[in-house]
C-alpha cells in the first residue's frame, strides 16, 4: 500500500501450496494469484505447473520459478496506478516473501529472514515525548494551556462557514471546468446543464460586470491578475469556465459536468518543470546573489540536478463561501485568511462599493495556504450569483474541484556545480533554482525563497540565481512554507550529495559549510540533539542492522534548518470591556485556522490586564472591525497579533490608570465600574504596521531513522528527534502542535503524496482514493520534540519566534533517511554509495523499491 | 413499508418519497435536522470527518461514514451524532474533554469525526489495548496535528 492503512493494495498476492505430506517439501499442487497486474491476469498457471513435484525450498526451484513467473506476469500500464516496473518487481518480491515465510527456518540464511515480514505488522505502539521550559512567573504567557477553542471543536459546537443555517430561497453553485489544458474557448453549451431538473442558471465570464480577476497586482504579494472565469484563452486543464446555479449542491455538482466548452487550437500542455526550465519563453530570471568569496582548495567538482513536485493542501474544510444579500450589498461568509482580499476583489469584479461588501470569518477549517488567495475566486462567484438572482448562495467546492481547479505547492528544480575540498567544504558553487508557478507568475515566492536559499550554509561562496518558470498547470500558490521549503530542501540536498560523493559524514559536511552567523546556535542545538537522540550509538546499530539484514534496511540521517521570517502585517486590533462584569472581548484581525492565535491573544491579554483567561473572548473578524487587514500568512500573524494585542491592552491600561490611581488596589471589576462611571472609553485599539521587523531566525535540527522493506519499498519511520528554536514559546502546547503537524505534513510530502497528471494535463490523483496523505500509523513510531533552552528574542513579542512553517522544512530528513536505507540496499547490488542517484519527487513505496535496484537473481534461500 | 424510520439522538424520524435516493445520512442530519456538529469533506468515505455512530436493534454500536450512507438505507438504525455524545447543556463527554485537553484539535474540522469513531469503538470493543486502539483509527484524517496528540488523548481510554 502507498501508506500504512486505508488504501488499495498497489499489488497483492495469495499463495497456496499443497505438499505431498506434512513433512515433505515436495509440492503436490500450487495456486498463485496476483491482483493489479492487468485486467485479465489472475493466476500464475505456468509457475503453478512448474512447481508441481518440485522441492519448494531449494535455490534452484526458486530461481526457475521466478523466471517462469517473470515471463507470465505481463503487467499493463494504467495511468494513475503505480508504474509497471514496480508492480512487476513487487509481485516477484511477494512471491519470494511468501516462500521465505513458509521455508523451514534452518533452510534460510539468517540475513534473508528479513524478507519474511510484513513491515507494518511489526510496528509497535507509537509514543511521543515533548520537552520545553515554562516559567510560572510569566504565566499565563509561556504556560502550557489548552487551546481556548479546543472543547467546542471536539464537541462539534465550533461554527464554520458551512454551519450557517439554511437561508430561505438559498441556491448552490459549482464551477464548470475546462476539459482541455490549452486552447481557445470559443463557445459554451450550457443547454444540457440548464435542462437538468433543479438547475437555475449558468454564468460565464461575460456575466461579470467588473474586472474578471480574483487577485490584483500589489507591490507586496501579487504580480499579476488571474481570471475568475476563463474568458477565452484556456491556461490549464480544469480551469473554471462557468458557474452552474442549482437548488441543491448535488444538482449543481452534477450539472456542472454537463457544461460543454467548444475549443479551438487545442495543444498539448507542458506540465513538468524540468521541461520548462530551459525554455526562455517560460523562464525568467528572478533573484540573483553573487558570491563574494571563492576558495581554491578544490579536490572535486560535483554537479547536481534535483527536482521536487507539488502537494495538495488537503484541508478538511474545502473552499466554502456563503453570501447573503444585505440591504446595502452583500454579507459574505468566507473560509479565507484574507477577508480584505475577498471584500476588495468582490468589489472590483462586481462593480460595487467596497463598503457595501461585509466579509465575516469566524474560523477556518484548515488552510495551509490554500485559502489565502484562492478563497477569493469562489467568494466572487457566489457573490455574482447573489447579484444576479438576489437569492442567498452557498458555494461549497467539492474535493475534486479543490484538487483539480486550484494551484498547489510549487514544484521546483535546482541545478548546481560545486567545487569542494576534502572536507566537503564548498569552495565555489554556481546554483540555479527554478520555481514552477503554474500558468502565471503571480505570487512571488522567489522573493521569499531568497531569504533562505543557502539555508544555514556559507552564503559568501554561492552564486545564486533564481528563476520563475511557468507550466500549463493551475497557478501554484501558498502551501505551508512556499518558496522556503523548496529553497531549504534544495540546499540540504547539496549537502547530502557532497556527503555521498565525497564519502564523508553528513554532519561533518554540514558543519564544514555552516555560515558563521548561525554557527553558534546550530552547533549548540546539534550537540543537544545528538545526545538526546543517542545518535552515536544508534549510528553503529544502524550499520550493524544493515549488515545483518538483506531485505530490511535502515537509514539514520540529519537535517538542519535556518528560517528567516520577514516583518509586519497590517492588523487592526480591538479590545472592548463590558461594564456589567468586566469581561473582555477582542478582535485581532488575524484568522484562526488552527494555528492557535486566539489562544495566544488571550494569554497575552490576560497577562497584561492581569485577569483570568476565561474572562476574555475572541470574536469573529469582519471587514467592519478589522478593515484592510493583510493576509494571515508566512508564520507572521503570530507576531503581529501578539504585538497588536499588547498595544491595545497598553492603551486600555493607560486609560484606566488615572482611575486606578484614585482607588485603593481595586479589583478589575471595581476598576471597570468606576471607569465607566467616570466616562472612560472602555475600548482600545492596536495597529501593526507592515514596516515593522522581527528579524529573528528560527533554527532547527532533526534526526530521523527509518526502515524500508527492500522487497516492497514500504517504510516505517522508526524514530524522529526534532529540536527547534521557538524563542520563549507563548503557548508551548500550541507550538508543539504546530511543530508536529507541520513535520507530518512534510512527511507526507516526502513519502506518500504523489500528484500524477495525464498527458492532457488532467490531474489523475484528485481525491482520497488516489491521493494519499499520512494516517495515524504513518507517524514516527517514536516522536520526540524539544524546544531550545534559554532562547529569548525581544520584549515586544514576549521573547517568541515564528512557528507555523519552519518545522515542515526539516521533514526532508525523512527523505534523507530513506535514501540512506536505499543506498544500503543498492550496495548489496554492487552499486557504490558514492554514486549519487538523482530522484525526482517523493520517496514513495514504489520508488523506494525500484531505487533499491534489487536483482531478482539475489532472491535466494541460502 | 411506505416510510423509512430511524432514530437520531433518540428522536424518531421517517422519510418517504419526499427525499431523493441521493440524499445521504449526512445531508439529512445537517440539512434537514440542522445538526451541524457532524462535518464532512471528501464525500467518498475517505476522510472520516462525517463519521457518526449507529446501532441496529440488539447489536453493538459501530461507526459509519454518513456521507456514503443513503438516508433510505437507514431503516431501523439508532443514530448518534456528536451533539448527543456531549454538549454545553448536558455536559461534555470525557472523550471530548480529553481530546481538547491534549490539544488534539487544531483547525477542529476533523475533531467530531474522531470523537465519533472513538465513541463507537469504545462501546463496540471491550478491553482494548493501546495498540488495538491505534490500529483501529485508520478511517480518520487529520491534516493539522500530526496525530500524536490525538493518539495520546485516546490512549488514556485503553
Amino acid at each position: 500500500m502507498p501508506r500504512s492503512d486505508s488504501a488499495r493494495g498497489m499489488i497483492n498476492a495469495g499463495f497456496l501450496y499443497k505438499m505431498k505430506s506434512t513433512s515433505s517439501n515436495i509440492v503436490d499442487s500450487a495456486r498463485i494469484v496476483f491482483g493489479n497486474i492487468s485486467p485479465t491476469f489472475v493466476r500464475a498457471t505456468a509457475t503453478e505447473k512448474y512447481l508441481k513435484g518440485k522441492n519448494l525450498f531449494t535455490n534452484d526451484t526458486l530461481t526457475t520459478a521466478l523466471k517462469t513467473l517473470d515471463k507470465e506476469l505481463v503487467v499493463e500500464e494504467n495511468p494513475g496506478e503505480p508504474p509497471v516496473a514496480y508492480r512487476k518487481q513487487a509481485a516477484l518480491g511477494l512471491f519470494y516473501k511468501g516462500l521465505l515465510k513458509l521455508a523451514p527456518e534452518n533452510t534460510v540464511n539468517p540475513r534473508y529472514r528479513s524478507g519474511a515480514i510484513k513491515l507494518h505488522d511489526e510496528r509497535p505502539l507509537s509514543r511521543g515525548y515533548q520537552l520545553f521550559e515554562t516559567n510560572p512567573e510569566k504565566w499565563p504567557i509561556n504556560k502550557p494551556v489548552t487551546k481556548v477553542d479546543g472543547l467546542i471543536q471536539t464537541a462539534g459546537e465550533a461554527l464554520y462557514v458551512e454551519d450557517l443555517p439554511r437561508f430561505h430561497q438559498e441556491v448552490f453553485c459549482a464551477f464548470a471546468l475546462s476539459t482541455v489544458a490549452l486552447g481557445n474557448l470559443v463557445s459554451i453549451d450550457s443547454s444540457k446543464a440548464l435542462a437538468y431538473p433543479g438547475v437555475i442558471a449558468f454564468y460565464s465570464a461575460k456575466d461579470i460586470p467588473g474586472a474578471n480577476t480574483f487577485t490584483m497586482p500589489d507591490q507586496l504579494l501579487f504580480g499579476s491578475t488571474e481570471e475568475i472565469l476563463c474568458s477565452g484563452e484556456v491556461k490549464y486543464y480544469n480551469q473554471p469556465i462557468g458557474i452552474i446555479v442549482a437548488e441543491s449542491r448535488h444538482i449543481a455538482d452534477t450539472a456542472a459536468k454537463l457544461v460543454v466548452g467548444e475549443y479551438t487550437n487545442v495543444k498539448e500542455p507542458l506540465i513538468d518543470i524540468r521541461d520548462a526550465k530551459d525554455d526562455p519563453n517560460r523562464t525568467t530570471a528572478a533573484m540573483t546573489m553573487e558570491a563574494t568569496d571563492r576558495g581554491e582548495d578544490v579536490v572535486k567538482e560535483i554537479k547536481g540536478l534535483n527536482s521536487i513536485y507539488g502537494q495538495y493542501h488537503f484541508t478538511i474544510e474545502t473552499l466554502v463561501t456563503v453570501v447573503n444579500p444585505s440591504d446595502q450589498g452583500f454579507d459574505v461568509y468566507s473560509s479565507t485568511h484574507w477577508i480584505e482580499g475577498v471584500q476588495m476583489m468582490i468589489s472590483k469584479a462586481l462593480n460595487i462599493d467596497q463598503n457595501r461588501v461585509d466579509v465575516h470569518t469566524r474560523r477556518v477549517g484548515g488552510s495551509y495556504g490554500l485559502k489565502l488567495s484562492r478563497a477569493n475566486q469562489g467568494a466572487i462567484a457566489a457573490a455574482l450569483v447573489v447579484q444576479k438572482l438576489n437569492r442567498p448562495c452557498r458555494f461549497i467546492q467539492s474535493l475534486t474541484t479543490n484538487t483539480r481547479a486550484h494551484g498547489k505547492r510549487l514544484p521546483c528544480c535546482s541545478e548546481f556545480n560545486a567545487g569542494v575540498n576534502s572536507s566537503g567544504q564548498i569552495q565555489h558553487i554556481d546554483y540555479n533554482i527554478y520555481e514552477d508557478n503554474g500558468y502565471t507568475v503571480n505570487e512571488r515566492f522567489s522573493l521569499i525563497g531568497l531569504e533562505v536559499f543557502n539555508n544555514a550554509y556559507n552564503k559568501s561562496r554561492w552564486n545564486y540565481k533564481s528563476f520563475d518558470s511557468t507550466t500549463d498547470t493551475a497557478s501554484n500558490t501558498w502551501a505551508r512554507a512556499p518558496g522556503t521549503l523548496e529553497s531549504i530542501a534544495m540546499a540540504e540536498l547539496v549537502m547530502e550529495q557532497i556527503s555521498y560523493e565525497m564519502n564523508l559524514d553528513p554532519i561533518d559536511v554540514r558543519l564544514a559549510n555552516l555560515d558563521q552567523e548561525y554557527e553558534s546556535s546550530l552547533k549548540e542545538m546539534l550537540d543537544t540533539i545528538l545526545v538526546k537522540s543517542d545518535y552515536k550509538n544508534r549510528r553503529n546499530l544502524v550499520t550493524k542492522f544493515n549488515s545483518e539484514n538483506r531485505w530490511k534496511k535502515r537509514g539514520l540521517r540529519v537535517a538542519f534548518l535556518r528560517w528567516s521570517p520577514t516583518g509586519g502585517l497590517n492588523l487592526y486590533i480591538n479590545i472592548s470591556v463590558y461594564r456589567g462584569d468586566g469581561t473582555v472581548a477582542i478582535t485581532h484581525g488575524g484568522i484562526e485556522m488552527g494555528q492557535g492565535i486566539n489562544t495566544k491573544a488571550v494569554q497575552v491579554a490576560a497577562y497584561l490586564l492581569n485577569i483570568p483567561m476565561d474572562k476574555i473572548q475572541i470574536k469573529e473578524n469582519n471587514t467592519m472591525i478589522a478593515p484592510n487587514c493583510y493576509v494571515s500568512g508566512g508564520s507572521l500573524v503570530n507576531f503581529n497579533v501578539v504585538v497588536g494585542v499588547r498595544r491595545a491592552c497598553e492603551e486600555l491600561l493607560a486609560k484606566l490608570q488615572p482611575i486606578r490611581d484614585q482607588m485603593d488596589n481595586p479589583t478589575w471589576e471595581e476598576l471597570i465600574t468606576e471607569a465607566y462611571a467616570q466616562n472612560v472609553e472602555l475600548q482600545a485599539r492596536g495597529f501593526t504596521k507592515n514596516t515593522e521587523e522581527y528579524p529573528f531566525p528560527a533554527y532547527g535540527v532533526t534526526v530521523s531513522e527509518v526502515e524500508i522493506d527492500v522487497l516492497t519499498g514500504e517504510l516505517e519511520i522508526v524514530r524522529v528527534d526534532l529540536i527547534e528554536d521557538v524563542g520563549l514559546s507563548i503557548s508551548p502546547e500550541v507550538d508543539v502542535g504546530q511543530v508536529e503537524g507541520a513535520f507530518m505534513m512534510g512527511l507526507g510530502y516526502w513519502t506518500c503524496e504523489n500528484l500524477m497528471y495525464g498527458k492532457n494535463g488532467e490531474l489523475l490523483t484528485d481525491r482520497t482514493w488516489n491521493y494519499h496523505v499520512p494516517l495515524c500509523r504513518d507517524i514516527p513510531q517514536d516522536l520526540r520534540v524539544y524546544f531550545r533552552k534559554n532562547s529569548y528574542t525581544e520584549d515586544a513579542i514576549f521573547g517568541s519566534k515564528c512557528i507555523g512553517e519552519p518545522p515542515i522544512c526539516m521533514s526532508i530528513v525523512i527523505a534523507f533517511a530513506i535514501r540512506e536505507a536505499i543506498v544500503a540496499a543498492r550496495q548489496e547490488s554492487g552499486i557504490s554509495p558514492q554514486e549519487w542517484f538523482q530522484e525526482n519527487g517523493p520517496y514513495t513505496v514504489a520508488r523506494n523499491c525500484l531505487l533499491a535496484s534489487t536483482k531478482v537473481e539475489d532472491f535466494k534461500f541460502y | 413499508m411506505d416510510r423509512v424510520t430511524f432514530k437520531v439522538n433518540g428522536v424518531e424520524y421517517s422519510v418517504g418519497c419526499e427525499v431523493s435516493s441521493n440524499v445521504m445520512l449526512l445531508d439529512y442530519i445537517r440539512g434537514w435536522l440542522e445538526l451541524k456538529g457532524t462535518k464532512y469533506m471528501c464525500r467518498q468515505a475517505g476522510c472520516g470527518a462525517c463519521v457518526v455512530s449507529v446501532r441496529k436493534q440488539g447489536a453493538l454500536p459501530y461507526s459509519i461514514n454518513s456521507c456514503m450512507t443513503p438516508i433510505t438505507a437507514c431503516h431501523g438504525l439508532d443514530i448518534t451524532t456528536i451533539e448527543e455524545v456531549g454538549n454545553r447543556r448536558k455536559g461534555y463527554h470525557p472523550l471530548q474533554t480529553t481530546l481538547a485537553k491534549y490539544n488534539g484539535s487544531q483547525c477542529g474540522y476533523c475533531s467530531p469525526g474522531w470523537i465519533m469513531a472513538m465513541y463507537s469503538l469504545l462501546q463496540n470493543q471491550k478491553d482494548m489495548t493501546m495498540l488495538d486502539l491505534e490500529q483501529s483509527l485508520a478511517s480518520n484524517i487529520c491534516r493539522c496535528t500530526g496525530y500524536r496528540s490525538i493518539l495520546d488523548a485516546f490512549k488514556t481510554f485503553a
